[in-house]
């Protein structure tokens, strides 16, 4: 596995999830740090600084949408690559977080695959477990 | 503040006001006072929302129940997630209503219903959870398995030994991870299966999952583990580093000490591993009794972390590691008085009772 200084937050009410965010993003050789929901995310950013954040919509306390609108407020954050991640896949919440500034809508189910290739790209980093392009199927 | 007022001021007063009001109000649960909670938190207001919440939480009822879940499918997701976070902390009110919502024709209803059922903590609930697993969607499905583990059902470990054998790898993890979360000798022993069968990309998933069980019980099976499948030996380490380090050496048979020695070992010379981790696995290595390289002390007695500094001291103390002395001394000097006894009696092992004889 590749190790790279990138750290990623986790966002997610559910340690499941935030355990499946984790292994599905292991080859990319990332660190990652996780809150529970939005308050507890915009705590830790006040000390932490991260290279991609992938949020839950539905969390407790603070949800997906209102962390997002949050996190534009504040100057160093504004251009944080932020993915929005939710079983939700209606239109109104998809608006809702563009609006709210979110750089991607992911629905699930979505492969570890697909979310890692996502993340790879905002993080600017090969995804190692996909074959370099030229060198697949000779 | 009396009740006509509270319920005017909810309202149209202040948010200060309205805040205060939505207090005020719990001193009356009739239906009336209930749907201006309801409504309240439905504010643009955070201080509003939760102070209708928290007051409908010391009177909320059943009536409440069939109040909030309407709010599931608001357009604005901090209203359904208030009526979520009400719902799983009054569920016992109404379970019959919660088991309604599970059979709600909309997708999402479905996902809430399991999600509720989940952190309701109510043990009652695992039946219609499980009801849940042969949902014809793959979320509400998904749900369910994390639902089950999360309320510890043991009724479930079958199924979700059945769901961690295939189908999407998602779905797969999400079976494995609540496996992890149920305390039951069953799920232990289908995660111990599990490990020793699923594809390669699941198995340190399954072991991280056994590692929460802290059971010595997974002790033997992963030492064979070790031999079949040799990469698997940093995620191995780190599930016996979870158990009292006397319990693991104790299962260990003396053929395989080696082995493991080797395993831990290997784990420690790396960067990443929790100040907690480490020390856990540098007691294993003093209880597996086994001669290592001196080199693997290095980084854990020059850590910045004292538990990790003081577990090596001991290890190095216990494998009687002469080579590690210089750098105990070199410890010693620097007169760290977290350090001083556990370098002392170190010492002392090595034939040098420490500085105060010199």
């Amino acid at each position: 596995m590749n190790i790279c200084s990138k750290v990623v937050l986790l966002v997610d009410d559910s340690p499941t999830v935030r355990r499946m965010l984790d292994w599905s993003l292991k080859s990319l050789g990332v660190k990652t740090v996780h809150a529970g929901d939005g308050l507890e995310a915009l705590e830790l950013l006040r000390t932490r600084d991260v290279d991609l954040a992938i949020v839950d919509l539905n969390m407790p306390r603070m949800d997906g949408i209102e962390l997002i609108r949050s996190l534009r407020g504040i100057q160093k954050l504004k251009s944080l690559p932020i993915i929005l991640l939710t079983t939700e896949g209606r239109e109104e919440d998809r608006e809702l977080a563009y609006d709210a500034g979110a750089n991607l809508f992911m629905t699930k189910p979505s492969t570890p695959t697909l979310l890692r290739l996502n993340a790879s790209a905002f993080l600017g980093i090969p995804d190692p477990a996909q074959p370099e392009v030229g060198k697949a199927n000779p | 503040m009396d009740r006509e007022t509270a319920l005017r001021e909810l309202n149209a007063g202040s948010p200060d006001l309205q805040r205060l009001a939505a207090r005020v109000l719990g001193r009356w649960a009739d239906d009336e006072v209930l749907d201006a909670l309801i409504g309240a938190l439905q504010s643009p207001h955070r201080g509003i929302r939760d102070a209708a919440t928290d007051t409908l939480l010391e009177i909320g009822d059943a009536r409440t129940v069939r109040r909030l879940l309407p709010l599931l499918k608001s357009n604005i997701p901090a209203v359904r997630n208030s009526a979520r976070s009400l719902l799983q902390r009054l569920s016992k009110a109404a379970p019959e209503l919660l088991i309604d919502l599970a059979h709600d024709a909309d997708v999402r209803m479905r996902i809430f219903a399991a999600n509720i059922m989940a952190e309701s903590g109510d043990h009652e609930l695992s039946s219609p959870l499980l009801e849940l697993l042969d949902d014809p969607d793959e979320n509400v499905r998904d749900a369910a398995v994390v639902g089950l583990g999360r309320l510890g059902a043991p009724e479930a470990v079958g199924r979700l030994e059945e769901i961690a054998a295939g189908g999407e790898s998602w779905t797969r993890f999400s079976a494995i991870d609540a496996l992890g979360e149920i305390p039951a000798p069953e799920a232990l022993r289908a995660l111990l299966r599990i490990v020793a069968n699923a594809s390669p990309e699941l198995q340190e998933p399954a072991l991280e999952a056994l590692g929460r069980h802290r059971s010595p019980e997974s002790v033997l099976p992963l030492l064979q583990l070790l031999h079949t499948t040799p990469s698997l030996g940093s995620a191995v380490a780190t599930v016996f580093a979870a158990l009292p380090a006397a319990a693991v050496a104790a299962r260990v048979p003396g053929a395989d000490r080696p082995v493991l020695a080797q395993v831990v070992s290997e784990r420690l010379r790396h960067n990443g591993l929790a100040p907690g981790v480490a020390a856990a696995m540098l007691d294993l290595l003093g209880e597996l009794a086994v001669r290592v390289e001196a080199a693997v002390f290095l980084r854990p007695l020059a850590s910045a972390q004292r538990p990790v500094q003081q577990a090596a001291i001991r290890c190095v103390a216990r494998l009687r590691l002469s080579e590690t002395m210089p750098l105990l001394r070199q410890l010693q000097s620097q007169g760290d008085p977290a350090l001083a006894d556990d370098l002392k009696e170190a010492l002392s092992r090595f034939g040098e009772p420490g500085k105060e004889r010199s």
